[in-house]
């Protein structure tokens, strides 16, 4: 099923503009918040049961409702623009009923301001080559809501350890050390709450981590309107398959916060460690995301930037010129500057 | 590309000037040195005294003009003496008898000046410094002239000590600051490494933080009302204590009891000291 989100005053099709955090027509200018927006939905393309059996197709066939073109999108994307028209369409079907997210996040870094950030965070770089600063062949920029899965997770944890303060004195002509043995119980219930892990195949896991925190805060349950213009992309994995990644992290965080919890001793040895996260609870998400993707030295680099604070994550090119530039400069002048201190003070026997 | 090339210029500019201005700095020492050996023309005083006849007469000869040459260098008269204790003077304050009755000095009557006396009777090495050698040749450094110098007086080669001697007293009294001549802080291959190194780490940390990192950690996902320290217990077992014998601090440093410090002859010039045995 598709939708369209059409401006009840002119009939043009509307976007989600995250400057006012509303849906707003680009002809008529025309403002509306997403949940005054009345779904009229168009009817199915075909009953029931050729729904039914379209689902088993990898490439599901939907039809732009402006200009009748063919919707070419795989298994997984939830929403998109139409490739002639660039109408935005968001696929209800993939999101609605047990499909559909519990919550999603607005984007709140518009397009203009997205390329303006990538731009700035281009010129920062001290060792990135002059060509890649002027950030003039970005390929195309892409907001995506990526569908994650945020895990409450916690459960007990519990350590056994024998530690020690040491004590040194001198008394006469000998040195004491004093050693006192202390055996340390910690058990503490720990909870944590909404771990993200990426849930899309296509999205690289390590890029994906990188780009946390989102602020939840700004978190809101979930509605169609707020895809309009963005391309949103379905899980394809479920919250158990995904699930073992946020419980190594929560596994990680329990065990840190077992080793602050015992502190002011000289060492600490444990002779158990038990840290036990079960997953309490997984919200499906959707998280926005801008995909920068760059096109330099007849290569691609894929960037990606949080949709909400901006924090931008990607491996840009060192340009090798400056990285010796930089090495020989610093280790010469460095090393003029120790001869020149040595010379004054007499050192450099002529 | 023509930022890029004005930046690299700069930097091998500033080389090339550095390196222009240590060569300038070292000329024009040089010529300073020079133009003061000219013009300086004392009584000169001869500065070894064999007694004990421990150098032939060729290699006292040479002696004297291995201590005309670093003393110039050093500005400081290098004064080496040799006794075989027959007199029975303590040696060290044998050489503050010679300095208080022939005046040694290179700017002038009782300057600075770097004396050396070997007493084949106790077999002892005693080095004084009056003068600006006070400071310049005292503690860490007379000691380290003296331990180089130890193993040939031990060994008999009594010219090659001396020779030694002249050199190294020069170079302490050039040298500025309390580093030793042969402190690894001076040596340009090890300079040279640690420019290399701190380049090396700069550049590296510039390279790592140029991609984006994870930034989120233990606290970051906390569900503070739901997480509560369920039990603890701090139990005291037991205590053990070791003890080691401290050090004495009356260790030797080079074979055998020695002290340095400081000492005023007795016409009233105060000198540093090092002294020891071989």
């Amino acid at each position: 099923m598709v939708i369209h989100y059409k401006c009840p005053r002119c009939g043009a099709d509307m976007a989600w503009d995250s400057v006012h955090g509303m849906l707003s027509c680009e002809s008529c200018g025309h403002q509306m918040r997403a949940e005054d927006y009345q779904t009229t939905s168009h009817e199915p393309e075909a009953s029931f049961g050729e729904y039914a059996s379209k689902l088993q197709n990898d490439l599901q066939e939907y039809h732009c409702q402006n200009c009748g073109a063919v919707l070419l999108t795989d298994r997984e994307t939830a929403a998109t623009t139409c490739s002639f028209c660039g109408a935005g369409v968001v696929l209800a079907d993939r999101l609605s009923g047990t499909d559909a997210p519990v919550f999603v996040l607005p984007f709140s870094i518009s397009k203009e301001e997205a390329m303006a950030a990538f731009k700035k965070w281009c010129k920062n770089g001290m060792l990135t080559p002059k060509g890649f600063m002027t950030a003039n062949r970005v390929k195309n920029i892409t907001g995506i809501y990526v569908p994650f899965w945020l895990y409450d997770v916690g459960g007990i944890a519990e350590a056994d350890a024998t530690a020690t303060r040491v004590r040194t004195y001198t008394r006469g002509d000998y040195i004491y050390t004093e050693t006192s043995y202390y055996h340390v119980y910690r058990r503490m219930r720990i909870q944590y709450e909404k771990i993200p892990a990426d849930a899309s195949e296509k999205m690289n896991d390590a890029m994906m981590d990188k780009l946390e925190p989102y602020h939840y805060q700004d978190l809101i349950p979930f509605s169609l309107p707020y895809l309009a213009g963005f391309l949103a992309e379905r899980n394809s994995y479920s919250a158990e398959e995904v699930f073992d990644r946020a419980r190594r992290r929560a596994a990680a965080y329990m065990d840190q916060q077992l080793r602050d919890s015992i502190s002011g001793y000289s060492s600490v040895t444990y002779n158990t460690k038990r840290t036990d996260p079960a997953c309490q609870k997984a919200h499906y998400t959707l998280l926005p995301v801008w995909m920068v993707c760059y096109d330099y030295k007849q290569s691609e680099h894929i960037f990606a930037m949080n949709g909400q604070t901006g924090k931008i994550v990607g491996t840009p090119p060192l340009s090798k010129g400056k990285i010796a530039a930089w090495f020989a400069g610093i280790s010469g002048g460095l090393f003029a500057a120790m001869q020149l201190v040595t010379l004054l003070m007499g050192g450099v026997f002529l | 590309m023509r930022r890029k090339h004005c930046a690299i210029s700069l930097l091998w500019l500033l080389l090339f000037v550095s390196f222009c201005l240590v060569g300038l700095i070292s000329a024009g020492r040089r010529t300073a040195i020079k133009a003061s050996a000219a013009s300086d023309a004392p009584i000169q005083l001869p500065k070894v005294y064999d007694d004990a006849n421990l150098l032939t007469h060729e290699e006292e000869q040479r002696l004297e003009e291995l201590c005309a040459r670093y003393g110039k260098k050093g500005k400081a008269d290098l004064v080496i003496v040799t006794t075989d204790g027959s007199t029975g003077i303590d040696c060290e304050v044998y050489l503050e008898n010679m300095y208080d009755e022939l005046g040694f000095g290179y700017n002038q009557k009782f300057g600075d000046t770097v004396m050396i006396i070997v007493d084949m009777g106790t077999r002892e090495v005693c080095i004084e410094g009056y003068g600006l050698a006070e400071t310049r040749v005292r503690q860490s450094r007379s000691d380290y002239i003296r331990e180089n110098i130890t193993p040939m007086l031990s060994a008999g080669r009594y010219y090659d000590a001396f020779c030694l001697f002249t050199e190294l007293a020069a170079k302490c009294m050039r040298l500025r600051g309390s580093l030793n001549p042969d402190s690894l802080l001076l040596s340009p291959i090890v300079q040279l490494f640690v420019s290399l190194a701190v380049a090396a780490a700069v550049v590296g940390s510039m390279a790592y933080h140029s991609k984006g990192h994870m930034t989120v950690g233990s606290q970051t996902y906390l569900n503070r009302a739901n997480s509560n320290m369920l039990a603890q217990q701090d139990d005291y077992i037991r205590t053990t204590t070791t003890r080691t014998k401290r050090p004495s601090s009356s260790d030797s440093g080079g074979g055998g009891g020695h002290s340095s410090g400081g000492g005023t002859s007795s016409g009233g010039h105060s000198h540093s000291t090092s002294r020891g045995s071989f």
